[in-house]
């Protein structure tokens, strides 16, 4: 299964009779008021959740691009201004490259026509996401306003680094290191001969769709077998094969966060998790990110929970709650749950389970009745991550849900950077506003 | 005279420009260099600190006081470290310096990360204008490093 959207169990179903399927419950909509009476409980021999899922799994995608690009501007000063309009471009450079690099072409192909991508081009509906990206980084306002504070430094002995650089290149991220080891020789040394440096590897947008098996072992290889943490975010081309050599190097890996990575499968990780624990004296891998890989099963879950020594009576109270939210779709590996899926306590299946952050939610239900369970059981807020359950809330040009009061706030904060903008970059954010 | 020396006991930091701060101990010793040299019991009244100027120091001081004070909320203190970092870039390095010396963990990573963030999607030719440095480089090395990570450096900016 190269592609982890297609629904696992049904090869041969495709959106078609998916939507052949909406149109049939329309029709009978309008022959009787009562359709439930009319329809067979499962016309196409569909399972309805299982498509549901992966159309979910497209949408969560696709915003995660989006968000993460424009979070990359977020604190970057220089960028913010010619940024407005880099972003509509990096948006869509990105866009048609995801229906490329996924092997299901029909699937892709049939969500996103040429229709919406035109409006990708206008810049409009792009811009949407991106503007929300950057409204969720509250740090973005602040250092907007310090532009100015940057100008060159003055050494007195010119052309050296100065020497605080090399204790920033261990907050650099992995683009921005191999950028600076092209400055100067003093640099480039540093960079590569500390193997500290390279402890923790975290690839995303945009590196996550270009790096490949042979790139990430060359990476990976910096750290001369001292690799504690890996991050891999939707990185299309990383195969089962490519992440073993990894592993096999890196005794030492404790975190492995691979959510998204539609080319590995699960019995690969599976498999893999096991050579590292028959080989290796280390404690082995601890923390496993596996979200948006599909076709996991409760058995696969059990083994990975036994390979990951999780304790399995540990209370769920006992960790921090999470939240649905656009900025980060994927558990964290610094969070201390051992694997990032679990079962939904709403329909039984196994996905991302999100708690709420209402305190009515938590304070007034009890056992089964917490408001926790995968999004498909309970709708949520793509800003705030609330239950929708009593708010007004609408729906956005990527089918996400957002409710009045971050719509609101998200209006407020437009308004802030209009004031900060060009009469030019005005008028893409009166896209936005349509579109929010 | 035992409680009042344990409540506000003193300690005279000498920086590098022989200007004195006078400072609450427990100010100082969130400093991890000042701690061991109080413990060790190596310095007596007066603390040398030959790596630090005075410049830097006051502005370390700020920065310590406001970390001391426990009933400061943690927005609060997040926000005093986003505005304690909005400075010049080369007053940020020197402090970064005197933040390693003085061993303050926390100081550290908010000034490296600031510098970073401002660093984040850079190309080498920016990196060396604003941080004034050197190309030793000759073409033929430029291109061979930029070359092993190519697949990296598509779409990056070049300013």
């Amino acid at each position: 299964m190269g592609n982890g959207y297609l629904m696992e169990g049904y090869p041969d179903k495709n959106l078609d009779s998916f939507s052949d399927y909406l149109d049939f419950l329309w029709e009978s909509e309008k022959l009787s008021d009562d359709i439930v009476d009319l329809l067979p409980s499962n016309p196409f021999d569909m399972d309805m959740t299982a498509t549901l899922t992966a159309i979910t799994g497209w949408f969560e995608d696709l915003e995660m691009d989006f968000g993460s690009k424009a979070l990359g501007f977020g604190n970057d000063e220089n960028e913010i201004k010619k940024g407005e309009l880099n972003m509509v471009w990096n948006g869509v450079m990105f866009y048609p490259e995801l229906g490329g690099l996924t092997t299901d072409g029909e699937l892709i192909g049939s969500s996103m026509d040429d229709e919406p991508r035109d409006e990708l081009y206008g810049g409009s509906s792009s811009l949407d996401s991106n503007i929300m990206g950057i409204c969720y980084d509250k740090h973005w306002i602040s250092s907007a306003a310090t532009k100015q504070h940057q100008g060159s430094t003055t050494d007195s002995d010119g052309g050296a680094p100065h020497d605080a650089l090399f204790f920033v290149l261990g907050y650099l991220g992995v683009r921005d290191l191999l950028s600076v080891e092209r400055v100067c020789k003093s640099l480039l040394d540093a960079v590569r001969t500390d193997p500290l440096i390279w402890r923790s590897i975290h690839i995303d947008h945009p590196l996550s769709y270009r790096i490949t098996d042979d790139a990430l072992s060359l990476l990976t290889s910096r750290s001369q077998g001292k690799l504690q943490c890996l991050s891999l975010l939707k990185c299309f081309n990383i195969t089962d094969s490519g992440l073993k050599c990894v592993l096999e190097s890196n005794p030492g890996l404790t975190k492995l966060s691979v959510p998204g990575c539609v080319k590995l499968t699960v019995e690969g990780i599976l498999c893999n998790l096991k050579e590292v624990l028959n080989f290796s004296v280390t404690p082995g891998i601890k923390r496993l990110r596996i979200g948006g890989i599909f076709g996991v099963t409760n058995k696969h879950l059990e083994e990975f929970k036994f390979l990951l020594g999780a304790d399995n009576h540990k209370q769920l109270s006992a960790h921090k709650p999470r939240f649905h939210c656009a900025r980060q779709l994927y558990l964290s590996v610094d969070d201390d749950r051992a694997i990032d899926i679990e079962t939904c306590p709403k329909c039984q299946k196994l996905g991302q389970v999100y708690d709420c952050p209402l305190e009515s939610c938590q304070v007034t239900h009890h056992g089964t009745q917490l408001c926790r369970a995968c999004t498909l059981c309970i709708a949520r807020c793509i800003s705030c991550g609330r239950c929708l359950k009593g708010c007004e809330y609408e729906e956005t040009l990527f089918l996400d849900l957002i409710c009045f009061d971050c719509r609101k706030q998200l209006l407020n904060c437009q308004e802030m950077q209009e004031e900060m903008r060009t009469p030019h970059q005005q008028q893409a954010s009166y896209h936005f506003c349509l579109y929010v | 005279m035992a409680t009042t020396t344990t409540e506000t006991k003193m300690l005279t930091l000498c920086t590098s420009d022989k200007q004195q701060f006078q400072i609450e101990e427990t100010i100082a010793l969130q400093a991890v260099t000042i701690r061991n040299m109080v413990e060790d019991e190596c310095a007596s009244n007066v603390i040398p600190l030959p790596n630090v100027n005075s410049k830097i120091m006051i502005q370390i001081i700020e920065y310590l006081k406001k970390h001391v004070d426990s009933s400061v909320s943690k927005e609060d203190m997040e926000k005093f470290d986003s505005a304690f970092v909005e400075k010049k870039l080369s007053e940020i390095f020197d402090i970064i310096l005197a933040a390693n010396y003085l061993n303050i963990k926390n100081l550290l990573d908010i000034c490296c990360q600031r510098v970073a963030d401002v660093m984040k999607n850079k190309s080498p030719e920016w990196v060396r204008r604003t941080f004034n440095i050197v190309n030793d480089f000759t073409a033929e090395e430029e291109a061979k490093i930029r070359k092993e990570h190519e697949w990296a450096f598509e779409g990056v900016d070049e300013d």
